[in-house]
């Protein structure tokens, strides 16, 4: 009866205490998180240009949208983005996080400078690609080509290329994501090196079998990172968009990301309407991929005991 | 044998890729430097001339000084800092208490976290802007810094994984030493997620650094300005106007440096696992 | 539990304190940028028995030496009227958009706030602007401008804005690579037609070296100008009708494409963002010898020792002469609570003083006599620059309200017809047929 009564004691301490550990989020997410987000469910329904009162329009926003071939641009860009970057930052960043896990000579600048791109100000970045994209043949990339002999690109102008410029510069802003994977890294014991170089393993077979494994919730993570911010691409678009000619998406809608499109609905078209239906979109296309990797994360689970959900 | 010299090519490997990536990755920053030296006339010629002659450093101290920018500067960092503290402190707790405790509906409401990333800022923004206004909190920092009190999203999540990476024996020794909930988290748990706790300072410093909308809709007063803001005003009475604002640019770039390469050198300092002993 | 409790309820307090901090901060300090004092806080009127002390706020759109201009303007303002203080603030045109938008939304907008005719469209049916004709000595104001521009700005018979100026562009041409290719220099009074100017830029190009190119124009302007001459604008006045399919419509795209793929004009994507500048800087950077801009770019030109003359648009064979320009416009919001002094500063700027010095640095005015006088002045101080808007003085035309995705739709259709995958005739059916649509669209949503 004693012991019995004591564990029942424990659980219920753990369960106040974690759920007051919480209490600030969910209250957070109340106010902040659920109240706009069921406006903006609202607004999907309005017609509003946000200066007269909303108009109850039905699903006739759902419709303007659904036919636009401007949306599905949009749609189609986005997902290339969102795969193609995610991709990279998985890939790519986990491997140079690792070249850059142990401290030799130069690593602490490499660091650095990796992670460069990620302090910019998302408004002077148009500035300091231009000389890269743009100018024509006379763009620094496009001189490069001319010294291989090859023929000039319009990086910007071309529909259906500015989409890859975007992918291409996902190697940019690695370094965020390098960061993160080089703390995790940092937090693995050593003694597991320790047993594997023991074992004879080299340092490719220890990346496989410690590294990996050991980052499987950061790597899930960062996927799920990756997809939300894939998703929500719209800095780097406007800025290269403006570069081509202020006020559009593109050559043919060209840089028109998901985001982009929202932000064009809403603050050049007025139309808080349709541009919460875009929002709408891209929340539930997140939530589905999420629970994607979700699913795939258990099949291939090798730690984190914590994951079961 | 083999493995060693196995082993210094792949050392020479990593060390030409990682130089070659930082090369790719300097060539714009190096223009922004060398432009921001020049008058807006040498700007534009085109090919790019890369070493300017003149090289103005008076830009420099025009900005700084003259136009002031020191005080967007002092704005930034007191939104940055004051971000990171409340923001970092109320995240870990908020995670420690979904990596170690059990209690009703914790699963979902953690899918719920994660959920609340996935609504574009722009869709949220305009509910928020109206609510803000409607309870008086236009003008101010409030918008920018209150809703930081109640953890974010992201590092919550991001906390959250790393303190599932440790193992629950450490907690079950300090239990036994009887050591309450929040002492275990203080003194057990947070000096072991140093990395991430770092790396979760660098992100809401940089955040808010760089946040331009926010402070824009929200802040009427332009002394209260953060840089990311001030740049967008940026004008002058010379004809060096483009490339002053580059000046701007670089200077902002200053402090976030500062921040990493101090935030890299914490971390090296070694995070001592032993301790679980 | 205790312990919980009191670090909770720490956390609780620093945050309480840095957040009442912030707010202090944010709003004590103040600062002067170069140029003119901003004060910061909102408006303060103290009655000291006899005066009244008001601070207006006035934004609008400008970049570098433009916002110097307009600060040396609005202190003329304001050395005419002691009384009354003005706190400017200029932002580049995007941010400056979004920001007109959540002022207006937050009811926190400035006093006096300028627009472009298509910005000031959007906000017509919601009851954001003051009528100015319910304001004292209206009418005796608005009458003295032309009447096209006050019109433009009247909804209804409630006068919602107040015209400005008039920004136009005409082709510009530098004389000495005329010179250099053996081109005579062509009239700046008579407009050549299509056909002639495609001659002519070829001409020049073969006579220039290097990488240099005849001509840089603004593809949207040119397509305006040759289809209003032709009899069949591309767009109705108002915004809401695509007018361009027509035969004389399709004649005016058939011209443009002529002119844009004469091997001459430097390829229609990189117009903007090239190596040539823009059709505004274009001459300036020497290598172009025909570019497309206004009176803002001759200082430029001057410093850049540019030998420059301005010539009239191309017409289409057998059209008339026409000019497309921009109306640009102030408002006051119903929000304000400084109608009065606003609307002494809205006068003042439509006044002839107020215009005779706006057209100095900027468009041209719109006050009938402050418009003789400047253009009498322009002409004569540089009729080098000024004698090609003359030959089309009588019929500016401002350019009509559009949605970003027509621009957007008009601009691909543009350079597929220079790259030769439409012709003219299906670019002013796929113009119709999927503009109009989007025209009715953007028109539902702002409309009445």
């Amino acid at each position: 009866m004693g012991s019995g009564t004591r564990k029942m004691g424990i659980e219920k301490r753990e369960k106040i205490a974690g759920l007051l550990l919480v209490s600030p989020w969910i209250v957070g997410f109340l106010l902040f998180g659920l109240f706009p987000m069921g406006v903006s469910g609202y607004l999907t329904f309005v017609k509003w240009d946000f200066l007269r009162d909303p108009q109850w329009v039905g699903l006739s926003n759902f419709q303007d949208v659904f036919r636009n071939p401007i949306f599905y641009t949009a749609l189609k860009n986005t997902l290339i983005i969102t795969f193609g970057s995610s991709l990279i930052y998985l890939v790519f960043g986990v491997i140079i996080a690792a070249m850059l896990a142990k401290d030799y000579l130069g690593s602490n600048v490499f660091r650095a400078i990796i992670f460069l791109p990620s302090l910019v100000i998302g408004t002077a970045l148009a500035m300091m690609m231009q000389p890269v994209f743009g100018n024509g043949k006379y763009g620094l990339l496009n001189q490069v080509l001319n010294l291989l002999g090859l023929p000039y690109q319009s990086w910007l102008t071309e529909p259906g290329q500015a989409v890859w410029v975007i992918v291409a510069m996902s190697f940019w802003f690695l370094g965020s994501g390098v960061i993160i994977y080089l703390a995790g890294i940092k937090g693995i014991d050593p003694s597991y090196f320790e047993a594997a170089m023991i074992d004879g393993a080299n340092g490719l077979q220890q990346f496989y079998k410690v590294t990996i494994p050991l980052l499987t919730p950061v790597l899930l993570f960062q996927s799920i990172m990756g997809i939300i911010g894939g998703l929500q691409v719209f800095d780097l678009a406007l800025t290269l968009a403006s570069e081509f000619k202020t006020g559009g998406m593109g050559n043919e809608n060209s840089l028109a990301t998901l985001v982009f499109y929202l932000y064009t609905l809403a603050f050049r078209d007025y139309n808080m309407g349709s541009a919460a239906v875009v929002g709408w979109v891209i929340f539930i296309v997140s939530l589905l991929l999420s629970l994607v990797i979700f699913r795939l994360s258990k099949k291939f689970q090798l730690f984190g005991e914590e994951e079961s959900k | 044998m083999r493995y060693k010299s196995g082993l210094l090519a792949s050392k020479i490997f990593i060390f030409s890729f990682l130089a070659l990536l930082s090369f790719i990755i300097l060539v714009p920053f190096v223009y922004l430097f060398t432009s921001s030296l020049k008058t807006s006339a040498q700007y534009f010629k085109i090919p790019i001339e890369w070493i300017p002659s003149p090289a103005l450093w008076s830009n420099y101290s025009y900005v700084f000084v003259e136009l002031k920018f020191y005080i967007y500067m002092w704005n930034s960092t007191f939104l940055a800092v004051s971000s990171v503290v409340l923001s970092v402190l109320s995240s870990s707790l908020i995670a420690y208490g979904f990596a170690r405790f059990k209690f009703p509906l914790r699963n979902g409401m953690f899918i719920l976290v994660i959920a609340t990333m996935m609504l574009p800022g722009q869709v949220t923004m305009l509910p928020l802007f109206i609510y803000f206004k409607s309870i008086g909190w236009l003008g101010s920092y409030k918008p920018l810094l209150v809703p930081q009190l109640f953890g974010s999203a992201y590092l919550i999540f991001l906390i959250r994984q790393f303190y599932i990476t440790l193992p629950r024996e450490i907690d079950e020794a300090a239990k036994i030493d009887g050591c309450g909930y929040l002492r275990i988290w203080w003194n057990v748990i947070m000096p072991q997620a140093k990395p991430v706790l770092i790396v979760s300072a660098l992100f809401v410093f940089l955040g808010s650094w760089k946040d331009v909308f926010g402070p824009l809709i929200y802040l009427s007063d332009r002394s209260s300005y953060p840089l990311a803001v001030g740049l967008l005003y940026f004008t002058s009475p010379t004809s060096n106007a483009y490339t002053l604002i580059l000046v701007a640019i670089v200077i902002a770039l200053v402090p976030t440096l500062l921040f990493f390469i101090f935030s890299q050198k914490y971390l090296n300092k070694g995070v001592n696992i032993a301790n679980l002993k | 539990m205790k312990a919980l409790k009191a670090f909770l309820s720490t956390s609780l307090v620093i945050a309480i304190l840095l957040v009442t901090a912030a707010c202090s901060s944010g709003n004590s300090s103040s600062e002067s940028s170069a140029g003119s004092g901003v004060e910061s806080g909102a408006q303060q009127s103290k009655e000291n028995g006899v005066e009244k002390e008001v601070t207006l706020r006035y934004l609008r759109w400008a970049s570098g030496e433009e916002e110097v201009n307009f600060r040396n303007w609005l202190d003329e303002f304001e050395n005419a009227y002691p009384n009354i203080k003005v706190e400017s603030e200029f932002l580049p045109y995007e941010t400056y958009s979004s920001k007109v938008k959540t002022d207006l939304i937050s009811g926190n907008a400035p006093d006096v706030i300028a627009f472009t005719s298509s910005e000031w469209v959007a906000y017509i049916y919601s009851n954001v602007f003051l009528d100015l004709n319910t304001m004292p000595g209206a009418k005796e104001a608005f009458g003295q401008l032309t009447e096209d521009s006050v019109s433009a700005f009247n909804v209804d018979g409630a006068q919602l804005g107040a015209p400005i100026g008039v920004g136009r562009r005409v082709p510009f041409i530098n004389k000495d690579l005329f010179v250099k290719a053996n081109v005579p220099l062509p009239s700046q009074t008579e407009p050549m037609t299509a056909t002639q100017w495609v001659e002519m830029m070829r001409k020049v190009q073969a006579g220039l070296e290097g990488d240099m190119m005849a001509a840089n124009l603004f593809p949207e302007e040119l397509l305006y100008s040759l289809a209003l001459s032709a009899g069949s604008p591309i767009l109705s006045q108002d915004g809401k009708k695509v007018m361009a399919n027509s035969p004389e419509g399709v004649k005016a795209i058939q011209a443009f494409k002529d002119i844009m793929a004469s091997g001459a004009q430097v390829p229609i994507l990189d117009v903007w963002k090239g190596a040539y500048g823009n059709p505004d800087s274009a001459l300036t950077t020497g290598k172009v010898a025909i570019g497309w801009t206004g009176t803002w770019s001759v200082k430029a030109m001057k410093e850049a020792n540019i030998d420059y003359m301005s010539i009239p648009a191309p017409i289409v064979e057998g059209g008339k002469t026409t000019q497309v320009g921009y109306l640009n416009s102030h408002a006051i919001p119903t929000s304000s609570s400084n109608r009065e002094a606003a609307w002494e500063l809205v006068k003042w700027m439509i006044s002839k003083e107020g215009q005779l010095s706006f057209g100095k640095f900027s468009d041209l005015p719109v006050h009938k006599e402050a418009l003789d006088e400047t253009q009498k002045a322009l002409e004569a101080e540089d009729p080098n620059a000024y004698t090609g808007f003359s030959a089309a003085k009588a019929s500016v035309v401002p350019t009509p309200p559009f949605p970003s995705d027509f621009d957007t739709l008009r601009t691909g259709l543009q350079s597929k017809l220079v790259s030769d995958k439409v012709t003219a005739q299906q670019f002013a059916e796929q113009l119709e047929k999927e503009g109009q649509p989007m025209l009715d669209k953007y028109q539902a949503n702002i409309g009445k």
